[in-house]
């Protein structure tokens, strides 16, 4: 055979092992982490060029989220003998004096209380009585007596809830009062951890923080991300599936955390009109771009009827959410007509929003 | 050379471009077919063990030791759950089994995660 022909097989390889290791170099690197923080798995997934500086990003991130529990924290950390966080500096002043604040916590604050009188108070951070008397968060939990209800509810009012923006201070105003951030800081804190992945110049951003999820940028395949809604009912099944692009998916349910009580379930989430764990809805999912924003929106929605809540919803730029409701019916709003898929329709009545043009 | 060596060499080339920019779906391809079906136990964020479901033994308890103490895991068949736990509120025991890919049994308080993979999840995450 021709000599000719052996060099020109071996240049062929050897290009063809240059381009490859080449495009192996290119291709983007990926890197997966988890950690327990703000009561709930909080994992990370992020994409980009460098393994170091995504390992240094995820873990910024992290302590991002760090720092915002530590400072919203309700109640003492173990080991510790009393609780030292913002919140409970605020707490335990109630009905006596004003207390400064950090500016992320005031940030939440303020948002907090914009989102109460949006939503006539379904949304309250001022909730702390009742859901100590409830004993969520703690090692036992008890059905309270109607009375002890009536008089926690009695000490739950955001409008006694006083903020002064020319030194971020903050006074509850009656003794007994408390605010518990529950319903607001794991959205705000993945909030602040994608922008800090975004500063680090990840190139995608999964953040799944105890089954709130925000996604960012484009995945490695170019394929739009999909987001699974979870069947209420049945834990392995979904009931749909959601397109997301740059936006967050938080959902609120009655199934996550609940005990029981004499043969009745009674789930985590009250309500600050009752006093009383909301019956409106099995599941409220919410998307929206700021993961603090839908973090908020899927507690506040999850108290109202879906009436109520669409009215709501269609008022609000860029907000969009689906109600699977006690009576096994799953309604979206107008904007989740393009990004909801349903699946699971044999347990459920479906219908899109027909309230569209009524606001 | 002759023609047809020219040719040879032509279509190895082509063979390999295809080969190469192709690779990465067919390998993606095959692991799909064999969809192996596997629980994930992780402590404190470090994967400590890895069992594919279902498991040989029909019946099988398994102690890992967490952060506040030691859980146990029951498998049976495809499907596990957290079968005793020494943390407070038992939300991890409440959960009771788990068999489809991408469900998990998350214990906070003991830091331990027990989560079922395969090949083909067809969600990038749950929201719930």
């Amino acid at each position: 055979m021709n000599k000719r022909y052996y060099y020109l097989i071996t240049i062929i390889c050897v290009v063809f092992l240059v381009v490859l290791g080449f495009l192996r170099f290119r291709q983007e690197e990926e890197v997966t982490s988890e950690q327990f923080l703000m009561d709930t798995l909080v994992s990370i997934r992020v994409t980009g060029d460098e393994q170091e500086k995504l390992q240094e990003a995820v873990q910024k991130a992290f302590g991002e989220m760090k720092r915002i529990e530590e400072l919203t924290d309700r109640f003492q950390a173990a080991g510790s003998s009393s609780c030292t966080s913002e919140i409970c500096r605020v707490n335990s002043a109630a009905g006596k004096q004003a207390q400064v604040v950090d500016s992320d916590v005031f940030t939440m604050l303020v948002l907090a209380k914009e989102y109460a009188d949006l939503s006539g108070g379904a949304f309250d951070i001022t909730i702390g009585p009742l859901l100590d008397l409830w004993g969520f968060g703690k090692a036992e939990q008890k059905v309270p007596s109607a009375e002890d209800i009536k008089k926690a509810l009695a000490l739950v009012d955001y409008r006694e809830l006083v903020l002064d923006d020319t030194d971020n201070s903050v006074l509850l105003k009656k003794t007994g009062m408390s605010l518990d951030l529950g319903g607001i800081a794991k959205g705000y804190a993945a909030g602040k951890a994608l922008q800090v992945l975004q500063e680090h110049g990840v190139k995608s951003a999964l953040l799944n923080a105890g089954g709130n999820i925000s996604v960012w940028g484009q995945k490695a395949d170019k394929k739009p991300w999909m987001i699974g809604i979870q069947d209420p009912r049945d834990p392995g099944e979904v009931i749909g599936a959601l397109t997301l692009n740059n936006e967050s998916a938080v959902t609120s349910g009655d199934y996550n955390r609940y005990f029981i009580y004499k043969g009745r379930r009674y789930h985590h989430i009250i309500s600050p009109f009752t006093g009383y764990p909301a019956d409106k809805n099995m599941s409220v999912t919410v998307v929206a771009s700021d993961p603090g924003i839908a973090d908020i929106l899927s507690t506040t929605l999850f108290v109202l009827d879906y009436t109520k809540g669409l009215q709501i919803v269609e008022k609000l730029e860029g907000v969009d959410a689906l109600f699977v409701t006690a009576d096994r019916k799953i309604v979206i709003s107008s904007g989740l007509k393009e990004k909801f898929t349903i699946k699971q329709g044999k347990d459920y009545t479906y219908e899109e929003s027909g309230l569209v043009s009524s606001n | 050379m002759k023609k047809a060596d020219w040719f040879l060499v032509i279509s190895i080339a082509l063979l390999a471009l295809i080969f190469t920019a192709f690779n990465k779906h067919v390998f993606f391809r095959a692991g799909d077919v064999t969809q192996e079906t596997k629980a994930v136990i992780k402590v404190q964020g470090e994967k400590i063990k890895e069992m594919s479901l279902p498991l040989k033994e029909k019946h099988y308890k398994l102690e890992v030791q967490g952060k506040e103490g030691i859980a146990v895991i029951e498998f049976q068949d495809k499907q596990v759950r957290m079968y005793e736990s020494p943390c407070a509120e038992q939300i991890c025991v409440q959960r009771s089994w788990i068999s489809s890919p991408g469900e998990s049994i998350i214990c906070v308080p003991n830091e331990i995660v027990v989560e079922i993979e395969s090949a083909k999840q067809p969600y990038d995450a749950v929201t719930y």
